[in-house]
């Protein structure tokens, strides 16, 4: 299985390359020109042609959970930054239908055919690693709003990320749950079939292990497992002061549910995959008193937050998410990276995302360096009478 | 907690169980491989949820819907799947292909119909309580599962056993021609035979999405390879077998959990399996085939 796909990821790197030396040939008119560049700078900014950013996103299949509300964030962030005036964005829309090839197919439809300026996507990390090196041997730049796994921002000068890593997210939750919920002892429960979850669980022990917190259980379950009782079982055995968990969206409810069900009293703590209105209407009560570590919070007193999810409510008659606040804080950071030199070109947006400093987000100030990654302080929730509040 | 585990093994076994039974029921009387069960068993679970969210009616009503929903999808399959085929040299071989084919599109259907997000019960549809017996901690769910499945176990072997429909089914079984010639309906037993299976398929699909209170177009492939294990260790066609090996399976999977870690899970599941097949090659409770000459 592994040997397959790192083969398929070869072939398709192999194929890329192929394509990438014709794709970087055309760029060079694109990225000379001068009618993308305008005049005046920052808030001033003034560019006659229309800014085209393309948006790679999974809307049907596995992601489609998350991809809709990207869409949705992004159209959002687009509209407004539109209305300030001065620039004109036109969002470039493609699903990649939760696959490898779909996600190909539309970053070269996007930097071939339509030379946007930018893209933002796409939804899924894995898919992100083939991608990339498209885009990178391009010469377009990257912003990806939901891919947080490692290694990602090392792919290249032209990839950047918005997206808060598991990893942090976790890291944040674990003290700040230690702090208000005084845990001396804790199970652990992960899914080991999956790398992102995987790898978080070795963070989550060395956040413990600094935090002096002890490890009564440590259980581990797959991607696809759908009866949780026997983990849960030696979980209850083992009498913790909160579970900290490491799943994807798909098996948390029922892991969560079976857990309530069997008696566990304890906090569950747990990662961005928590951070979702959808998940607390699944679990109804049985998502009273979760723990979640994330990059947005509803509830959070950032700039143009509630202003945010007013407005986004109103529009897609549904409250926004996580994953429509990073696609929505996305297009924002595309603009401020045009305005700081006025110029919409692919070279000039490159060299202005890596320079972002503590920008005033509804995700709070977030800064981009050169290398592409983001920082941001991540924010800690705990589900209380079925709203997320700030812990 | 050792009983503890046990108990969890025997819970997640019944519903291998019940799928196991359904499929085996097909193979044991018409000798056919129905691969569209696990989307039969798919599409039983959101039809189980969509009639709970519509009508509100108490959970003993609402498997006896589903169950009269799967006796239907089973006259389809066969309608679809197998019957055009009968007759054909290749009739069983096509027929594993065409169910298959007929599952996707079940699959397709209900994407179709829910979109892709898991569907849920609502938490007040069934009220979870729990209870203590002697140390062991049982949901009511688990409870309601384990009842239903002995009940519709013993109902299928009574069924078989000691009716008209059940003795034309093993006539079917034992000579398809020889039961023709003296008068039996094939055509009415086929039918029949895929309705049960089908029936029991959905139910067992509903029951594990009470379970784990929503439902995903991944069910039926999640418990698919679990669920053919069974057959294969209880010995195919056998219905006692797969009732056996569904609870064996069930309570090695979470002694494994309990023991090591869930990784080894299915390499414990299987290498029962292949433990099985190289000691007994007719399974735990498969007859010694004389008929395959």
């Amino acid at each position: 299985m592994r040997l397959k796909s790192t083969t398929g990821a070869a072939l398709a790197v192999a194929a890329l390359l192929a394509t990438g030396a014709c794709v970087s040939q055309d760029t060079t008119d694109a990225s000379s020109d001068s009618a993308l560049s305008g005049s005046g700078t920052g808030a001033d900014c003034t560019i006659d042609e229309t800014v085209k950013i393309g948006a790679v996103f999974s809307l049907t299949e596995a992601a489609a959970f998350a991809g809709a509300y990207q869409q949705e964030g992004l159209a959002l962030g687009f509209e407004e930054v539109n209305a300030a005036g001065g620039i004109t964005y036109e969002v470039i829309q493609e699903d990649d239908k939760t696959t490898v090839d779909g996600s190909v197919a539309a970053f070269e439809k996007l930097i071939d055919r339509d030379k946007v300026s930018a893209i933002v996507g796409p939804t899924l990390s894995n898919m992100a690693f083939t991608t990339y090196t498209d885009a990178q041997s391009a010469g377009v730049p990257a912003l990806g709003v939901s891919t947080t796994a490692e290694g990602i921002p090392e792919i290249g000068d032209y990839i950047f990320r918005a997206s808060l890593p598991e990893e942090v997210a976790l890291a944040a939750s674990i003290p700040a749950a230690k702090e208000a919920l005084g845990l001396a002892k804790v199970a652990v429960l992960y899914d080991s079939a999956d790398e992102f979850t995987a790898s978080a669980f070795n963070t989550i022990k060395d956040v413990l292990t600094d935090e002096g917190i002890e490890i009564v259980a440590e259980e581990t379950f797959e991607t696809t497992d759908t009866d949780f009782s026997a983990q849960l079982t030696s979980v209850l055995d083992a009498e913790p002061d909160a579970v900290i968990l490491s799943a994807l969206p798909g098996a948390t409810v029922p892991l969560v549910k079976q857990a309530r069900e069997l008696g566990i009293e304890a906090p569950i703590v747990g990662g961005n995959a928590f951070n979702s209105p959808v998940l607390v209407g699944a679990l109804e009560d049985a998502a009273e008193g979760l723990i979640v570590g994330g990059a947005w919070s509803a509830a959070a007193d950032t700039t143009g937050n509630a202003e945010f999810i007013a407005n986004y409510t109103e529009k897609f008659g549904r409250a926004p998410d996580q994953f429509a606040a990073q696609a929505y804080t996305a297009a924002f950071l595309i603009d401020q990276a045009v305005r700081a030199d006025c110029d919409a070109n692919r070279e000039a947006i490159k060299d202005n995302l890596g320079q972002i400093l503590e920008f005033d987000s509804i995700l709070g100030p977030i800064s981009i360096d050169e290398g592409g990654e983001v920082t941001q302080e991540p924010v800690v929730q705990i589900i209380r009478d079925g709203a997320f509040t700030l812990l | 907690m050792l009983l503890q585990q046990l108990a969890n093994g025997v819970f997640a076994g019944s519903i291998y169980a019940l799928f196991a039974i359904g499929f085996t029921l097909v193979f044991g009387v018409l000798r056919h491989l129905n691969l569209a069960h696990p989307a039969v068993f798919t599409a039983g679970a959101f039809v189980g949820i969509e009639v709970a969210a519509r009508t509100a009616i108490p959970v003993w009503i609402l498997f006896p819907v589903v169950a009269l929903f799967g006796a239907l999808a089973g006259v389809l399959v066969e309608r679809i799947a197998f019957r055009p085929l009968r007759g054909r040299d290749d009739e069983h071989f096509a027929g594993l292909i065409s169910s298959v084919a007929l599952g996707g599109v079940v699959i397709a259907l209900l994407q179709a119909r829910y979109g892709t997000e898991p569907q849920s019960f609502s938490a007040d549809y069934f009220p979870n309580q729990l209870f203590e017996f002697a140390g062991v901690r049982v949901t009511l769910t688990q409870l309601v599962t384990l009842g239903l499945a002995l009940v519709l176990m013993l109902g299928l072997a009574w069924l078989v056993s000691a009716t008209s429909l059940g003795r034309s089914m093993r006539a079917v079984a034992e000579n398809p021609t020889a039961a023709k010639v003296l008068g039996v309906n094939v055509g009415r037993v086929t039918a029949g035979t895929y309705a049960l299976s089908s029936a029991l398929g959905t139910v067992a699909g509903a029951l594990l999405a009470l379970n784990l209170g929503q439902a995903g177009r991944d069910l039926g492939a999640s418990i698919e390879l679990v669920g053919f294990a069974v057959i294969i260790l209880g010995g195919l066609g056998s219905l006692w077998g797969a009732m056996a090996a569904g609870v064996v399976l069930g309570i090695a999977e979470a002694l494994t959990i309990h023991l090591f870690d869930s990784t080894w899970k299915s390499m414990v599941a299987f290498a029962l399996l292949f433990a099985v097949l190289v000691l007994r090659p007719r399974g735990l409770f498969g007859q010694v085939k004389v008929r395959e000459v």
